[in-house]
């Protein structure tokens, strides 16, 4: 049934259908309507789940991992501080190997304090061992819950997934979206079942610590099991293809990128507004490709490079910065370029903090500068603010 | 010499248990494992180790439930009913909240050394150093395995409460409390 629903309640709807058991809430803004949505689902009874409304962030993680222990299906949504917050769950989560979904909607950092749209909080949380995926619009929020329970509980994944929302583009902006029937849910997503659970019939040890001689290969383990995950994604598309009729292009969406001259990389809803100003761009004659990004960990560096080979120039548009470094995607494409062997002339632009939109003459801008890195003009490695006038960044 | 004092330090440094055969690609994609393969021998500080009365052992499980290590382990038969709790000393800490639990009470809280000590004197010593020794144990005897007496202060809600047919007196330990102190 087509709705017209803002990225929230899109993404509530695909968690109903999920069916999760326990979902522990706290609210933050730009999440807050998820888990007003889910309460009054619950509440009416659309939605079945053990609804626990928490104290706090870290124990909105806390609880959920709890409840995982005990094998069940489980969700929560965060935001910003938020997910700082419960940062150090974050790798109780993961380490645990607990297939939770959390939701969280992409909002800047304090001081100063913003409640907006950026990408900061996820981006700096990379390397918790999460999956992190990254929707462009309401209709991939709301299939990536469904999506990230499949990758998740994959046994060959048991992985906890951090599905992104830009904060307010998305999560606060209505679309018309198709919301799949409770029948076609169910055919994609089977029950979660585990053995990594208390059982007093089959007791186990869970969470215990391992001291120096084991612990590196957990950490191994760890690793290669999210090397994993793209085959995962892939075979898990594949199947919502088959039962919903939309087809996802695995890791990374490339457009255009077979023939371009030149590639703006980006995440979530800004590839909107690349890819118009990229088709402006091929009118006039100019091969201007955009390459988003879905899933940033794993580091799908196979699906990069493939994509980004031919270009005479590659950029990196993303919302957050790593002080005193670049933005945090660019430093993790470059690297996945250099282990490829492929080097190219490139740019890292900043833009969207705090919620400052991205206009389309900052888009132009961008392709600009590297329409002129591929014709072997200007310099390459610059991280350049947009919206930040030539000469502002001298006044003190 | 104190007992404290005169307590080995035994070293214990992380190491396989023998019998594990699960290599780390088995164990290691999740902190969650089969119970029973606890890899590391982890006791090495214990002072005190429960003994368990079998004969009077009901099998209420409290122990099993509230062991913080999860050390006690059921013992099943041919047809998988539980006949015995035991005791994984390899990783029993001596923490005593099995003996606490226990509603009969049938487990006792033994000198983890008692046999290593010189001389009966000095096992009456590590107990009590103000009262002569009594009890169970006297003073030619090393073992020092006691039956605990059950104090009014020290009733479980959840457990009946059961007259011993004989008291037997704990003498005081040096800080004023009793044995399972």
């Amino acid at each position: 049934m087509r709705k017209f629903l803002s990225g929230n309640e899109a993404f509530a709807e695909g968690v109903r259908l999920a069916r999760p058991q326990v979902i522990s809430a706290y609210p933050i803004t730009p999440q807050t309507t998820v888990v007003e949505a889910l309460a009054s689902m619950v509440e009416e009874g659309s939605l079945s789940a053990e609804y626990l409304h928490v104290e706090s962030e870290h124990t909105a993680l806390a609880a959920a991992i709890g409840a995982a222990a005990t094998g069940a299906r489980t969700f929560t949504a965060t935001s910003s501080q938020g997910l700082l917050y419960m940062a150090e769950c974050l790798t109780y989560a993961s380490g645990g190997r607990f297939p939770i979904v959390m939701m969280n909607a992409n909002r800047a950092l304090a001081l100063p304090w913003n409640i907006y749209g950026d990408q900061r909080d996820s981006l700096s949380l990379l390397d918790h061992g999460w999956i992190q995926v990254y929707a462009e619009n309401n209709q991939e929020a709301l299939d990536l819950a469904l999506m990230a329970y499949a990758v998740a509980e994959d046994p060959r994944v048991s992985l906890p997934v951090m599905v992104n929302v830009d904060g307010f583009a998305l999560t606060h902006t209505y679309e018309s979206v198709e919301v799949p029937t409770a029948d076609e849910a169910d055919a994609f997503l089977p029950p979660y079942r585990t053995a990594n659970k208390f059982d007093f019939e089959n007791p186990v040890n869970i969470g215990y610590s391992a001291g120096p001689d084991f612990n590196r290969y957990y950490q191994y383990w760890h690793h290669r099991d999210m090397l994993a995950v793209g085959a995962v994604v892939e075979e898990v598309e594949a199947r919502f293809a088959e039962v919903f009729g939309r087809a996802y292009p695995g890791m990374v969406d490339a457009y255009l990128c077979e023939d371009a001259d030149f590639v703006l990389v980006t995440l979530g809803s800004a590839a909107g507004l690349a890819r118009d100003v990229a088709d402006e761009l091929r009118a006039a004659g100019k091969r201007a490709g955009v390459l988003r990004i879905r899933y940033l960990r794993p580091m799908p560096d196979a699906a990069l490079a493939r994509a980004l080979v031919d270009a005479a120039a590659v950029g990196v548009l993303e919302q957050d910065i790593s002080f005193g470094g670049t933005g945090t995607v660019y430093a993790n494409v470059l690297a996945s370029l250099a282990r490829a062997g492929v080097a190219r002339p490139s740019a890292n632009f900043i833009g969207g903090l705090g919620g400052d939109d991205i206009s389309r003459e900052a888009m132009r801008d961008a392709f600009a500068r590297l329409e002129a890195l591929a014709a072997g003009e200007g310099a390459s490695g610059e991280v350049v603010f947009l919206g930040i006038e030539e000469g502002e960044e001298e006044q003190r | 010499m104190s007992a404290i004092a005169s307590q080995s330090r035994r070293p214990f440094t992380p190491t396989l248990r023998e019998g594990l055969a699960a290599r780390p690609s088995q164990f290691a994609r999740s902190t969650c494992f089969e119970a029973g393969h606890l890899t590391s021998v982890n006791a090495g500080w214990r002072s005190v180790r429960p003994v368990i009365d079998a004969e009077q052992c009901t099998l209420c499980l409290n122990c099993y439930m509230y062991c913080p290590d999860g050390t006690i382990a059921k013992v099943r038969d041919d047809e998988g009913t539980c006949v015995a709790v035991v005791v994984d000393y390899d990783f029993c800490k001596g923490c005593g909240v099995c003996a606490k639990v226990c509603p009969v009470p049938c487990i006792a809280m033994v000198d983890e050394h008692a046999g290593e000590n010189e001389g009966a004197a000095e096992t009456a010593e590590t107990l009590d150093e103000t009262s002569p020794s009594s009890g169970v144990a006297g003073v030619s005897g090393v073992s020092t395995e006691r039956v605990p007496q059950r104090r009014e202060q020290d009733s479980m809600s959840c457990s009946p409460k059961r007259g011993l047919s004989e008291r037997i007196e704990i003498p005081e330990t040096p800080t004023g409390k009793g044995g399972l102190a």
